[in-house]
C-alpha cells in the first residue's frame, strides 16, 4: 500500500484528476479554489496534458464542451459565483449528453458574498445544471482523502451517464491538509465512444453534437433518455455514510464539512448519554433516501445540519415524508458550525 | 475517377455542389448569401481535402442548423460561446480542423469576449464572421454591426449614435491583435468578390493547417429579409452603404 | 474538340432568389412555369447552347443549386 503525503483539498482533488487520466483543464482564478488550477497548470503538461486558463468561467466550461465532445476526460473548478457562470454551458453538456467534471468549492454567498465555507450551492448543485429539465450528478467528499477518491471517480460516471458530474467541497475543505493515500496513476482510456467528434473520420459517419431539437417529441426522448440514466444512477450510485448509536433516539443529517462537525458531536453527545446518529449523504443527487425513510420510523425527529439556510433539509424532508419532523440548525455566509452549537441545538429540540 | 452526383467525371465539371455541403436544403431567405458562405467554405474544405478531419461549430443565429449542411463533424454551441467550445476541441485533438460559423450577434455582441481571447492565445482555429448588420433569427433587432441610420425592430427611427453607439468594427479591432495569423473582409455580391471571399476563406484555413495562429473571415453579407430588399437590391446596399462602413481588404496576412 | 456546356438545375432547391439570373451574360436561363414543392418558380435552363461555361450562375448561386460541366459537342444533349 502506497504511503500517505500530506495535501490539502485543492491538490488532492487536482492529482484525483489526473490520476484517473483527466488531460484537459480549463478554468478562470477565483478563491478558494486557486490551488486546483495552479497545480493543473504544473502537472498537466508533464503528463502530456493542456492546460488552459479561460478568459471567463462562461469560456471555461465551454472549453470544458469542446474537449469533451471529443470523447477526452474533461474536468473545470470554480467557486460559487462562477459556478453560477458555468449553468449555461452545464445545460448545453447536459442537452448534448457530454461527460464532464466540475468542482465547486463552495463559499459563502449570494452575490460576490465571501471566501469563508459555506453549503448554500446545494440547490445549485442537485437542481441545476442551468435550464431546462436538468440537474447534476452530485457528489460531497467530507475529507481530503475523499476529495481525491471522488475526483478519481467521477470521470468514469461522467461517461458512463454521458453528464455533468459535481464535486461539492467547500472553503475549508478546500484549503486544510490532511494525509491523503493517492492513487496509482492510470492512462487516459481510448476516445472510442461512438458520438466524439473529431480527429480522422476515415470513412464513418460524421458525428453531431446538438442539443438543439425543434421537434418536440425528439426533445422530449432526449429528456427521457436523461431522465433514464438519472434512475439508472439512483440504482447504482447512491452513496452514505452512517456514523453512531445504532439505537439512536435522534438523527443528524449532514454532508460535507458539517458532517465532520456531527461527528464530533455524536461523541459528545453520548458522552451525555443521548444517542444519536449521522446519516452523511455522500451522492446527494441520486440522493440517499432509503436511509432517511428507515431511520424515521425509529428516531424523534432528524436534524439537517448544514452551511445553509436550508437546503439539505428538503431532501431530508422528502425522503422522511411526514413521518417524523425534521428541523435545522444551520449557519451560511461563511459563518462555521461548531460541535458545541450542534450539541446545544440537539439537547434543545429533543 | 469519382463521379458527380450528375454522374459526370470530375474532370468535366466546371462547377459542381462542392462535397463540403450535404444534400440538405439550407433553410436560408431566397437570395441570402449564408447559403454563398456555406458554398464557399465547403467548396475550401473540399479543395483542401480537409472535410474528414474537420468539426464545423455551429453557433447561435440564421446558421443555427449549420451543422446539418456541412458534410463534417459538427458541434452545436450555445450562443456566442463558439470560439471557447472551438477552443476545447483544438485543444483536446490538435490534428483536427475546427471552424466557428458565427453571426454578428453571435460573434460581436454576446460572443465579443470568446472570440478576442480565443484570438489573443493564439488559438489555431478559423472563424467564418458573417456581419450583415442585423440579428436575422429573432426578427430584425440592431446589431452591434447595424450601421448609423439603418432602420431595424429595435431602432424604428434608424441607429442613432447618441442612443446605441457606432458600429463594432471587428476587423479593425482584430488586427492589432498579435495572436491573429490571417484577418480579411471580404463580400460576396458579384463574381469577383465571391472569388476573392473564397481566396480568403482557403488562405485562413491553410493558416490553420499550417499552425500558424488564428484566422478569420468576415463577410460581409445580406439579410434581404429585415433588410426589406430583394436579394438583387440588398446585394446593392452592400456596395453603396456597407463597404463605406466596412472596407474590404487583407488586414493580416502572416505569410505576406 | 469544341465543347458544349450542360447547367444543371436542382429545382427542388431552387428558391427562386434571381441572383443567376442577374448574373449571367448570356440570358441561358428562365423562371419555369411550375412550381416546386416549396412553392416557388424555380430557375431552368432556356437556351443552353448560348452557355459559354463562365460559371456565374453556379458562383453567385447561394443555394448551390447549379451545376456545369463540359460536354464533348456529339454528346450534348440539344433540347
Amino acid at each position: 500500500m502506497t504511503q500517505r503525503v500530506m495535501m490539502t483539498g485543492n491538490n488532492a482533488v487536482a492529482e484525483g484528476a489526473i490520476a484517473s487520466g483527466c488531460r484537459y483543464f480549463c478554468g478562470y482564478p477565483i478563491t478558494p479554489q486557486n490551488d486546483i488550477p495552479k497545480y493543473m497548470a504544473e502537472h498537466l503538461p508533464e503528463v502530456g496534458g493542456v492546460f488552459v486558463q479561460a478568459e471567463s468561467e462562461l469560456a471555461s466550461i465551454n472549453m470544458v464542451y469542446g474537449a469533451a465532445a471529443t470523447g477526452a476526460y474533461v474536468m473545470t473548478s470554480s467557486s460559487s459565483p462562477g459556478i453560477s457562470l458555468m449553468q449555461e454551458g452545464l445545460s448545453y453538456m447536459l442537452g448534448s449528453e457530454l461527460p464532464c467534471v466540475v468542482v465547486n468549492m463552495v463559499r459563502g454567498g449570494p452575490g460576490l458574498g465571501n471566501i469563508g465555507p459555506a453549503q448554500s450551492d446545494y440547490w445549485l448543485a442537485t437542481r441545476g445544471a442551468g435550464h431546462g429539465d436538468g440537474r447534476c450528478l452530485t457528489f460531497a467528499p467530507d475529507s481530503v482523502q475523499e476529495l481525491h477518491d471522488w475526483t478519481f471517480e467521477a470521470f468514469g460516471i461522467a461517461q458512463k451517464y454521458r453528464a455533468p458530474v459535481m464535486i461539492l467541497g467547500d472553503a475549508l475543505l478546500a484549503g486544510m491538509s490532511e494525509p491523503v493515500r493517492l492513487r496509482e496513476h492510470r492512462e487516459p482510456p481510448p476516445r472510442d465512444q461512438e458520438w466524439a467528434v473529431g480527429g480522422l473520420r476515415e470513412g464513418r459517419q460524421r458525428r453531431i453534437v446538438n442539443s438543439l431539437w425543434t421537434d418536440v417529441e425528439v426533445m422530449e426522448e432526449l429528456n427521457q433518455r436523461i431522465a433514464a440514466r438519472f434512475s439508472q444512477a439512483r440504482e447504482n450510485e447512491v452513496r452514505w455514510e452512517e456514523y453512531g448509536a445504532d439505537d439512536a433516539e435522534i438523527v443528524l443529517a449532514a454532508y460535507g464539512i458539517s458532517a465532520r462537525v456531527c461527528k464530533t458531536a455524536i461523541d459528545d453527545l453520548a458522552e451525555d448519554g443521548i444517542k444519536a446518529r449521522l446519516i452523511r449523504p455522500i451522492s446527494l443527487f441520486p440522493f440517499p433516501v432509503e436511509p432517511f425513510r428507515e431511520w424515521s420510523e425509529r428516531v424523534s425527529r432528524i436534524i439537517s445540519v448544514e452551511l445553509s439556510m436550508g437546503q439539505l433539509i428538503e431532501d431530508v424532508r422528502l425522503a422522511v415524508e411526514g413521518r417524523c419532523p425534521v428541523d435545522l440548525v444551520g449557519h451560511s455566509g461563511g459563518v462555521m458550525l461548531t460541535p458545541d452549537e450542534v450539541v446545544c441545538r440537539t439537547k434543545e429540540l429533543l | 475517377m469519382s463521379e458527380t452526383r450528375a454522374g459526370h467525371t470530375e474532370a468535366e465539371a466546371l462547377y459542381h455542389r462542392p462535397a463540403g455541403l450535404t444534400d440538405v436544403q439550407m433553410r436560408y431567405c431566397p437570395g441570402c448569401t449564408h447559403g454563398t458562405a456555406h458554398k464557399l467554405i465547403a467548396e475550401v474544405l473540399e479543395e483542401l481535402d480537409i472535410i474528414e478531419r474537420t468539426v464545423a461549430v455551429a453557433t447561435v443565429g440564421c446558421s443555427v442548423y449549420a451543422y446539418e449542411y456541412f458534410n463534417t463533424d459538427a458541434v452545436q454551441a450555445a450562443h456566442g460561446r463558439g470560439p471557447a467550445v472551438a477552443t476545447g476541441i483544438k485543444r483536446a485533438s490538435p490534428e483536427t480542423i475546427v471552424f466557428t460559423y458565427q453571426g454578428d450577434g453571435d460573434l460581436a455582441a454576446i460572443g465579443l469576449s470568446e472570440v478576442i481571447h480565443s484570438a489573443q492565445r493564439g488559438e489555431k482555429m478559423t472563424v467564418m464572421f458573417i456581419n450583415n448588420a442585423v440579428f436575422g433569427m429573432t426578427r430584425g433587432q440592431m446589431a452591434p454591426t447595424t450601421l448609423v441610420g439603418q432602420k431595424t425592430t429595435t431602432t424604428p427611427l434608424g441607429r442613432d449614435p447618441e442612443m446605441s453607439g457606432m458600429p463594432m468594427m471587428i476587423c479593425e479591432m482584430l488586427s492589432t491583435n498579435p495572436g491573429v495569423a490571417y484577418l480579411a473582409r471580404e463580400t460576396m455580391i458579384d463574381p469577383k468578390t465571391v472569388r476573392s471571399a473564397k481566396r480568403s476563406i482557403r488562405k485562413a484555413f491553410q493558416t490553420q493547417i499550417d499552425g500558424a495562429g488564428f484566422s478569420l473571415v468576415e463577410l460581409i453579407s445580406t439579410c434581404p429579409a429585415w433588410w426589406h430588399k430583394t436579394p438583387l437590391e440588398a446585394m446593392q446596399w452592400v456596395r453603396d452603404e456597407m463597404l463605406v462602413q466596412y472596407p474590404l481588404g487583407v488586414f493580416v496576412d502572416y505569410d505576406g | 474538340m469544341k465543347k458544349r456546356f450542360e447547367v444543371l438545375i436542382n429545382g427542388e432547391h431552387c428558391k427562386a432568389c434571381g441572383v443567376c439570373l442577374e448574373f449571367c451574360p448570356q440570358d441561358v436561363l428562365g423562371v419555369s412555369e411550375q412550381r416546386n414543392k416549396a412553392g416557388f418558380y424555380p430557375v431552368e435552363v432556356k437556351k443552353p447552347e448560348e452557355c459559354t461555361g463562365c460559371g456565374h450562375c453556379a458562383l453567385m448561386c447561394p443555394d448551390a443549386c447549379i451545376e456545369i460541366y463540359r460536354v464533348p459537342m456529339e454528346e450534348s444533349v440539344q433540347s
